[in-house]
């Protein structure tokens, strides 16, 4: 099980290893909720036809924060609840999708990304991944953009 | 742990779908959102659903749609091992100032 070869078949077919690597007669890995959510947070984000995370309040915080100046940008864990036990863990996401997608295909590209991204780097096992859609994004009306050319040279 | 299930690449599907001469290009169906989400893209007209795989072309003009739905069947059944195939023709892409498809228009 530990041989090279079936590390790298495992890797490539996308297959995770065992869960049990984390619990071990030598000891036991643990991994914080914080790092389950960033991971999910930025495989949610990666897939296409997703425009943002977060549900409506989170993101208007979201929005603020980043305007703080030496505040540490966008918060990838915006949109992100999850559960870790010693062995599983559980994934629920709010988000923002495109205008023009199918929210069926994009919900199931989101969890395939989601649990092959999580097994892949803490090998805990993902029980399951709700995907709620919050809101849906129209291109036009972001207010970010300034409609105007600026006043001055 | 959860296996999850083994897809067809959606790449190689197209590349099939695209070689066969009587498709114009692959169709993102109304809004486009025919398509496979891939981290960072997407590609158009592939649907990978659990009961199947979904090919989505826009045809040349001239031959029947039985003639281009076999042709690209006969291109990607090999690729998609197994599972149920469907393949739809959204549109043809007659080009009025291309002689060919005028002639075809006649024939």
């Amino acid at each position: 099980m530990s041989s090279p070869t079936a590390e790298t078949s495992s890797m490539t077919t996308g297959k995770p290893s065992a869960s049990s690597d984390l619990v071990t007669s030598q000891g036991r890995t643990t991994i914080a909720d914080a790092v389950v959510r960033k991971i999910a947070g930025v495989s949610a984000r990666e897939v296409s036809g997703v425009h943002k995370l977060g549900t409506g309040g989170a993101r208007a915080m979201g929005a603020l924060r980043e305007r703080i100046p030496g505040s540490s940008g966008p918060n990838v864990s915006q949109g992100v609840t999850v559960e870790v036990g010693e062995r599983q863990a559980a994934i629920d996401l709010d988000i923002v999708v495109e205008y023009g997608v199918s929210i069926v295909d994009v919900a199931a590209s989101i969890r395939r990304n989601v649990i092959t991204s999580l097994q892949r780097m803490t090998g805990l096992e993902v029980t399951e991944v709700n995907v709620s859609v919050d809101d849906i994004y129209i291109p036009g009306d972001d207010q970010q953009e300034p409609s105007e050319p600026p006043r001055v040279q | 742990m959860t296996a999850l299930p083994t897809v067809p690449d959606p790449d190689a599907l197209v590349a099939a779908t695209l070689a066969c001469p009587h498709v114009a290009s692959m169709s993102g169906g109304l809004l486009g959102e025919v398509a496979t989400y891939l981290p960072g893209r997407r590609v158009r007209g592939i649907r990978t659903r659990p009961d199947g795989v979904e090919v989505h072309v826009i045809g040349v003009f001239g031959p029947s749609v039985t003639e281009i739905v076999s042709q690209v069947r006969a291109a990607v059944e090999p690729l998609v091992r197994g599972t149920e195939l469907t393949v739809h023709v959204d549109d043809l892409a007659a080009d009025l100032d291309d002689p060919t498809t005028k002639g075809a228009r006649s024939a």
